[in-house]
């Protein structure tokens, strides 16, 4: 349990709990949410924790608001005041164990601190784990050591190039020496390490206080460094300034997401606030994806990281910093899953269906008259990855809306290469992207972006089971299970069906419901359950095909089919959307206008934030979260900050 | 608190996992000279071929099968008691005191038996003649009846070229237009190429080597049939060429000019030195942080603490023991040693094979041990090969075949060949004890051989009637502990070929019960070799090379049907591992 109460002076920490921005003053006004979703889920395996957790609607079934009243309106009409503060997570872990930096979060480090950009460390660090559906720094086994060090060597060469080194050498105000001299170097080689050092581990200054990160032993340790390498083994000043780079890079110190505080207090099974270098670290790497800046290490070297508005402060000026869009780009590539775009399709060029048969008309050869293969070549591999940066960003740093236009926006980004599988045009030899309007009568928003419908498809036809999940998995948060062991494989449809009648007849779903299924013989479980869900919102994207192009006529030869695609699976104050619907727009559209994707983006940020699955006790601030980005108008800023303000992000607890 | 490091520096040895040699001798480029220090597996395979398959009656070793066992796999212990009796046995190649006049020197195989896990009757399915002739009828295999093919329509015939091709590909042969109507190729890449681009291409200076003594040199003059004198494949009909020349050999692996007695030196490079360094200090890191965190997260940092501990021990283990001045071959007398021609005549006088052999021997033994390969194949001479043996004192022959040679007493089932091949097999065993003396760097206690796999195996078994069948391959070696050692392994109860009087091999009369052909130590002897000689009778189960390969890639880790599919051919390959050699099952 967690003590809100007054510390023992003999500590010197400001505590929270002053200013407006009180936390543990819980405020009780708006009911939680009556767990809606997901009720026909049977045989679920609890994928991911929120699963039917309230998604805020609690009494409201619409939330709209606008940021001037400070509140939402629900769907009975009835305005709700929001608070400036979460409630309290009475009973929610709080960060209990250190972790270590993830890829991503070490590449941009070494750029921040050495300048080398990403694209330049091409040594791969061992992979990430994950937790709550993030990357998280996992567990060091000799290969990732391995690759640590190696990863050190080519930096610590790039840094100290006879071109870099004046640069690293800059801020310490002095130059190599002549004839790269050890000795001779001694001197600038300790200003370097002074002055590198301490900004390198991202605590502070050297420091003998308890909780003090850097220690004076250290500086000792590195000067010892240089001088073994640089002047004992006499390999000179620039190897000398090598290794004391690669021990840094080696290091726990840098490795790790260091917070000493609590240990130097001795306390234990108890939470207690993070403040000061600490706190500018958690703020940075959430915001950011990367270490502190100058202005954070001074507001914590002169103790104004202490209280929750001033973290704030903070977090809101770091909104507006572009590294944050570095840091967003982070989460949303791992909340949209968009790093996994497959890097080969296999178009037939001889228009023999996959089933065998020999198709009418041209199939697998796109509109421009390549076949798949060809067209989905590397520069369009590149055009729709950077395409769908610019549009999720575009969206998603909007100041209002941000999520209607992520969803149902129109603007699009293309060049040459990828204009014509977004059915727009441009001028001839455009090879950067530009903004273009989507015909919206075919295609509006990020789900029907040629990242996402060529990554959950085959190598040849689209896959409306792939895409299904994936909006209800990332979008709606209500995540399907993984299909029970023992489903048979998948047979092409018979000469003549579509590719929607196909997945029809295997899942027993549309004008095959209540027909036995090959699925539920082998595994005892009704593929209803389920498809019944899934297959609908898949087949809302039949009318792209594997590289992301619109078509009528699908995979198989048949025409795409439109009518009778029927919603299901939403429940309680969401059952509304299960209608009939005709088109991706049209859904898009409704979840727009619903709170589910307001409230999914929110649960994920808060994961992200924790680096753990979110359990009931989340739920109220998960739900805060949602009612503050709706009141705001869809401002994702106010999501950004007002995590901040919560308490698994204020505070941690060490286990004894 | 947290894992004792001891788990984690065995976790380190089960995987065999190693830094690249950083060689410590002046003139050799190595592949990593400033930053990459890569992870090689600490694991080798090595084969060593002797032609023309063995003497049935010195090969097998004389302990009943009955005594290891109701069903098969027949397990013998041949550490002690009756099996090692029957192991040291003189009238077998493991037992015979061979005395030499030249060359390396060891004493007989039994002496290693706990290192040896011998493998009897095992096939080379791939070489039977119903897969490679599509004349050859149809072949009832323990009730699966086969017909008769070949991959290219072409009859191949002859046993030792089905053997030699088939012995490392686990394939049939391909192609035409060599001597002895279309002797063709192994159609398939050789285990030993599949290991080397798997595990060690782009992380030792030299992937795979092929040695071979007197390997071009054919004393028939059928110098255009290839089939006969490479076993390795980098592919389908694509042999490598083994080197013959010690003296071309040691320019090539230790450098041009590689200096002989130069004192190498040994410690560590500037890099290494400068590694450590910076590894202790980011050790005493962690240490200094313990203080700092609590027991929970100092657990996690103490797993990270370990694996940093573990590869500064890699990456600055220094090979003192291993890896000092290589020495180079002696020049003989009268020999330029830079005249390659030269070189290469010289090893090809008869006597001189014992020599030239021990000279390859140590170049690879030192090249093992300096960590510049890990896969090596060395054949002594090549099949249907007709060497003679000055070295040795053979009784008069007791054969008439075409005079003495190798090739000539193996058809005859000379007796002399268990003084010939026992020999050969103390070859084997010299190469065993040199890689059993070295300690494994940054392994103390641990032997090369520990991490070793040493095959020794013929193209036939039976050279005499061409069979591949039922043959030896003994293994040395448990290349890391995956492979048990110390003993015998029969995997059926077929004698092939039948007939011969086990306890007598000096029997009067031999008798080939395939093709009722008597060859007699007095007699006229044929030499013709008719289509029955070639049918191997099989044994029941039918395990083949194939089969042992699967285990083999396992030991390193690979799946053969994924790395392997040649190798994995379901005609050949029957779908699990090698009953019996795996430790512990």
């Amino acid at each position: 349990m967690k003590a809100r109460s007054a510390w023992p002076s003999a500590f010197l920490l400001v505590f929270l709990g002053c200013g407006s921005g009180t936390i543990g003053n819980p405020d009780t006004s708006n009911s939680a949410g009556s767990g809606s979703g997901g009720g026909s889920n049977s045989g679920s395996n609890g994928t991911t924790g929120g699963m039917n957790q309230g998604t805020g609607s609690g009494s409201s079934s619409i939330l709209e608001g606008t940021p001037a009243d400070g509140g939402i309106i629900t769907g009975d009409g009835s305005f709700v005041a929001v608070s400036k503060v979460p409630p309290p997570s009475t009973g929610a872990v709080v960060n209990e164990t250190i972790t270590k930096l993830t890829a991503v979060e070490y590449a941009n480090t070494v750029n921040d601190l050495l300048g080398i950009p990403p694209s330049e460390q091409t040594v791969p660090l061992g992979a990430d784990s994950t937790a709550g559906g993030f990357a998280i720094g996992g567990a060091s086994t000799d290969d990732t050591a391995q690759a640590y060090y190696s990863s050190a060597l080519s930096i610590a060469a790039i840094a100290t190039s006879a071109a870099n080194l004046p640069t690293l050498l800059k801020a310490a105000g002095c130059t190599a020496p002549a004839a790269d001299s050890g000795a001779a170097g001694a001197t600038c080689a300790s200003a370097f390490i002074n002055e590198f050092a301490p900004l390198a581990f991202r605590h502070g200054p050297v420091s003998s206080a308890p909780g003090a990160v850097l220690d004076a032993t250290m500086i000792t340790e590195l000067n010892a460094l240089y001088t073994a390498v640089g002047v004992t083994q006499a390999a000179g000043f620039a190897a000398g300034i090598a290794a004391v780079l690669e021990e840094i890079l080696q290091s726990p110190y840098f490795l790790y997401h260091l917070e000493t505080e609590q240990q130097a207090l001795g306390m234990y099974n108890v939470a207690i606030p993070v403040t000061g270098y600490s706190m500018a670290n958690r703020l940075s790497y959430l915001l950011w994806s990367s270490m502190p800046d100058s202005t954070l290490f001074a507001a914590a070297a002169a103790n104004e990281l202490t209280t929750s508005d001033q973290v704030a402060a903070q977090a809101a000026r770091m909104v507006q910093d572009p590294k944050a869009k570095i840091g967003l780009r982070n989460f949303y590539q791992q909340w949209l899953t968009s790093l996994s775009l497959p890097s080969g399709k296999v178009g037939n060029s001889t228009q023999i269906l996959p089933n065998g048969t020999l198709s009418a008309t041209s199939l697998f050869m796109t509109t421009n008259g390549l076949s798949l293969a060809t067209e989905f070549s590397p520069a369009l591999q590149q055009a729709i990855i950077e395409s769908f940066d610019m549009q999720a960003e575009a969206a998603l740093w909007s100041p209002t809306n941000s999520m209607k236009t992520l969803l149902t926006g129109e603007t699009a980004y293309a060049n040459s290469v990828l204009a014509p599988i977004l059915g727009v045009t441009v001028p001839a030899g455009t090879t950067t992207l530009t903004p273009v309007q989507l015909d919206a009568t075919k295609r509006i928003g990020i789900l029907s972006h040629p990242l996402l419908l060529a990554t959950y498809a085959t190598t040849s036809t689209s896959h409306p089971i792939k895409r299904g999940r994936f909006i209800w998995d990332q979008i709606v948060c209500q995540p399907l299970p993984d299909p029970p062991p023992g489903v048979p494989s998948f047979i092409p449809p018979a000469a003549g069906m579509s590719l929607r009648q196909d997945y029809e007849l295997l899942t027993a779903t549309g004008p095959y419901a209540g027909k036995a299924s090959a699925g539920q013989a082998a595994t005892g479980i009704p593929c209803p359950s389920c498809h019944t869900r899934i297959d609908p919102v898949g087949f809302l994207y039949e009318p792209f095909d594997t590289v992301g192009s619109y078509r009528t006529i699908d995979d198989y030869g048949a025409p795409v089919d439109m009518t009778n695609i029927t919603i299901a699976g939403f429940s309680g104050n969401d059952a509304y959307l299960n209608v009939t619907m005709t088109s991706g727009m049209q859904l898009a559209t409704a979840l727009a206008n619903s709170d589910l994707p307001d409230a999914c983006i929110t649960v994920n940020f808060y994961r992200f934030m924790a680096r753990r699955n979110d359990a009931a006790a989340d739920f109220p601030v998960e739900t805060w979260l949602d009612q503050t980005y709706v009141a705001s108008g869809e401002n994702l800023s106010s999501v950004l900050v007002g995590t901040t303000q919560t308490d698994v992000f204020l505070e941690r607890m060490n286990i004894q | 608190m947290g894992k004792p490091t001891m788990t984690r520096r065995r976790f380190l040895r089960d995987l065999g996992v190693s830094a690249g040699a950083v060689p410590l001798l002046a003139g050799l480029d190595t592949l990593y000279a400033k930053a990459q220090v890569p992870v090689v597996p600490k694991k080798r395979f090595i084969v060593m071929y002797t032609p023309n398959g063995q003497l049935y009656s010195a090969w097998r070793i004389p302990i009943a099968p009955t005594t290891a066992g109701a069903t098969a796999p027949f397990i013998t212990d041949i550490t002690t008691g009756a099996g090692l009796a029957a192991l040291s046995s003189p009238t077998t190649i493991w037992g015979k005191t061979v005395a030499s006049t030249a060359g390396a020197v060891a004493p007989p195989l039994f002496n290693s038996a706990s290192k040896l896990l011998i493998l009897d009757r095992l096939s080379m399915i791939a070489a039977r003649p119903v897969y490679n002739d599509p004349t050859a009828g149809s072949l009832t295999i323990n009730g699966v009846t086969v017909q008769a093919s070949s991959v290219d329509g072409i009859p191949h015939p002859g046993g030792h070229q089905k053997g030699m091709g088939s012995l490392l590909t686990g394939q049939v042969l391909k192609g035409g237009d060599n001597n002895f109507g279309s002797a063709g190729l192994g159609n398939g890449i050789s285990i030993d190429q599949v290991l080397a681009n798997q595990l060690f291409k782009g992380k030792v200076k030299f992937p795979s080597l092929q040695l071979a003594v007197m390997g071009t040199n054919d004393l028939y003059g059928y110098d255009d049939r290839q089939v006969d004198k490479e076993m390795s494949y980098t592919g389908p009909t694509s042999p490598i060429v083994p080197v013959s020349d010690p003296f071309v050999l040691f320019n090539t692996v230790f450098g041009a000019g590689g200096a002989t007695g130069t004192a190498m030196g040994s410690g560590p490079t500037a890099q290494q030195l400068a590694d450590k360094s910076v590894l202790d200090a980011v050790q005493a890191d962690f240490m200094r942080l313990q203080t700092k965190l609590s027991s929970a997260d100092w657990q996690l940092l103490q797993q990270h603490q370990s694996a940093v501990r573990d590869i500064e021990t890699q990456l600055t283990s220094v090979f003192t023991l291993s890896c000092t001045a290589p020495s180079a071959p002696a020049a003989p007398a009268g020999v330029d040693i830079t005249n390659a021609t030269a070189t290469l005549n010289w090893t090809e006088v008869p006597g001189i094979t014992p020599t030239s052999g021990k000279m390859l021997m140590d170049i690879m033994i030192q090249a093992i041990a300096c960590g510049l390969t890990n896969i090596v194949t060395f054949q002594w001479t090549h099949s249907e090969d007709n060497l003679s043996f000055p070295w040795l004192t053979l009784p008069a022959s007791q054969c008439n075949l075409n005079g003495v040679g190798h090739h000539n007493m193996s058809h005859e089932r000379d007796p002399n060949l268990l003084i010939v091949d026992g020999w050969y097999a103390s070859q084997f065993n010299y190469m065993i004890t040199q890689l059993d003396a070295i300690e494994e760097s940054g392994m103390p206690g641990t032997k090369v051989l520990d991490n070793s796999l040493l095959m020794y195996t013929s193209c036939l078994s039976d050279g005499s009637a061409h069979i591949s069948d039922n043959a030896y391959f003994a293994l040395a070696g448990s290349n890391g502990g995956y492979f048990t050692t110390g003993k015998l392994i029969r995997y059926n109860s077929v004698y092939t070929p039948l007939g011969n009087d086990i306890s007598d091999p000096t029997a009067a009369a031999l008798v080939d019960p395939l093709s009722n052909a008597w060859y007699t130590k007095t007699g006229a002897g044929g030499g013709v070799q008719t289509a029955q000689q070639d049918q191997g009778k099989v044994g029941d189960p039918d395990y083949s090379n194939n089969d042992l390969f699967a285990s083999i890639f396992d030991s390193f880790g690979l799946e053969m049907s994924a790395v392997a599919p040649t190798i994995a051919d379901p005609r050949f390959f029957h779908g699990n591992l090698l009953p019996g050699v795996k430790a512990g099952t």
